[in-house]
């Protein structure tokens, strides 16, 4: 049954066009903020202990991975500030295809502290150069003291 | 603590009304960077940021070294590596959303300008989509149903033709669909070309649109490409290109009212390959009901 109502939002909608919940923890304000990774590799290349390095302004909470470019096939390996890795070995690209709608979910999300690293280990798997752009999606975490972005 | 699966709840004091600021970048120069420009709001409300569509059609591909930079409202990145810039997709979501205040200005950065176009015609436009936030007593005049209702589902369907060559400053062919018997609330568009039939949603950009409210306010500073607003399938396997559903929160159009469009060919040929486009508005009926109280 209806009320005498104007809608609030759209069932047809994604969740994130009709707003999403202010999550922040208390005493914190989450900003939107995504840390791109850009390489080119040669065929075959392997990249170690490659650093996607953190603001000092804030923390960063990874919350998704999006692969916004890529010429071809790779495979890869992360890990958090403290060299934990996310995986056991490198990965392929393809399993974590994404696009930024549906992004692959880094859940529960990691902090990242400020001033901190996203490790990267990575490999072309398809024999030609390879230009690659990762994307990190997640928040900066300001301190409501500290909010200024 | 809040948690993200709480429904979302505009702050007290202030009602959401859905909206798109586009930035035109027809005229910009294909292969050229602009750093820091501004897109100013109209200054009537705050605007929450929700999603950005559209970038490829401005920018080169991503191969190229079509790049984008979003701002916050404070003016700072809202991303790292601003001198390298991000690829962007059709539509990038902005979690959580960003809250411009009034007479702020929507700042990006766009490296590597293409021109989408069709034969010369241009279709490069930026949109960014959210919300106007009017405070209290500013807001645009929502329409309340005015009798207990219950919902079903409706959608009305209708045809036209684009039959206008396009040209700079022609004026736009308004169709329009009127609310017949109950109020409806919009959810909605879906387009199709119904001419050459394909296997789903039309994907070309063959005329752009400028929806309005019950109230003729418009719902976007400048006419939208047809794909912004077009929520329906490229296939049954292939999603709307630019996740397109608006409008978002949904509107309520009152019985005997109409939706309105303007439509503006982007088309350079079109009164001589003339196609038929079936437009699906697509809802919820509310049908009066005995008063349950």
């Amino acid at each position: 049954m209806g009320a005498l109502n104007s809608p609030i939002f759209n069932p047809q909608s994604a969740p994130v066009f009709n707003g999403v919940t202010d999550a922040s923890p208390e005493g914190y304000t989450d900003v939107d903020f995504t840390y791109p990774y850009d390489v080119s590799l040669t065929a075959n290349q392997k990249l170690s202990d490659q650093t996607v390095a953190t603001t000092n302004d804030a923390d960063f909470a990874w919350r998704a991975i999006v692969i916004g470019l890529a010429t071809g096939a790779f495979s890869i390996r992360f890990s958090d500030s403290q060299g934990y890795y996310l995986s056991n070995g490198f990965v392929a690209s393809a399993n974590i295809v994404a696009d930024a709608a549906s992004p692959w979910p880094v859940f529960p999300e990691i902090i990242i502290p400020a001033g901190g690293r996203i490790g990267i280990d990575i490999q072309d798997i398809s024999g030609q150069s390879n230009t690659i752009q990762i994307a990190f999606r997640g928040v900066k975490r300001y301190r409501l003291a500290d909010i200024s972005k | 603590m809040k948690f993200p699966e709480e429904p979302y709840v505009t702050p007290a004091g202030f009602v959401d009304y859905p909206f798109a600021y586009v930035y035109d970048a027809t005229s910009l120069a294909d292969g050229a960077n602009y750093n820091d420009i501004a897109l100013p709001l109209q200054g009537d409300s705050q605007f929450v940021l929700r999603r950005v569509l559209g970038v490829p059609n401005v920018v080169d591909t991503a191969a190229n070294g079509g790049r984008f930079n979003l701002k916050n409202a404070s003016g700072a990145y809202a991303n790292g590596s601003p001198t390298t810039g991000m690829v962007m997709p059709n539509c990038w979501p902005v979690v959580p959303e960003k809250l411009y205040d009034v007479n702020n200005s929507i700042r990006f950065d766009l490296f590597t300008v293409s021109r989408a176009n069709n034969s010369g015609v241009y279709y490069a436009y930026i949109a960014f989509m959210g919300v106007k936030r009017f405070a209290a007593g500013t807001s645009p005049i929502f329409h309340r149903t005015p009798y207990d209702y219950r919902e079903v589902k409706y959608s009305y369907s209708l045809n036209f033709q684009n039959s206008v060559d396009y040209s700079a400053g022609q004026t736009p062919t308004r169709i329009s669909q009127i609310m017949e018997q109950y109020d409806f609330e919009l959810m909605s568009i879906r387009i199709a070309d119904i001419t050459t039939p394909g296997t789903g949603a039309l994907v070309t950009q063959d005329f752009s649109i400028t929806l309005y409210d019950p109230n003729q306010r418009q719902f976007s500073n400048l006419p939208l490409p047809q794909g912004y607003l077009n929520a329906g399938r490229v296939s049954a396997a292939q999603g709307p290109p630019y996740q397109a559903i608006f409008p978002v929160p949904s509107m309520i159009y009152p019985a005997g009212g109409a939706i309105i469009m303007d439509i503006t060919s982007l088309v350079p040929n079109a009164s001589s390959t003339l196609i038929t486009y079936n437009v699906m508005l697509d809802g919820v009926w509310r049908i009066p009901c005995k008063a349950s109280r």
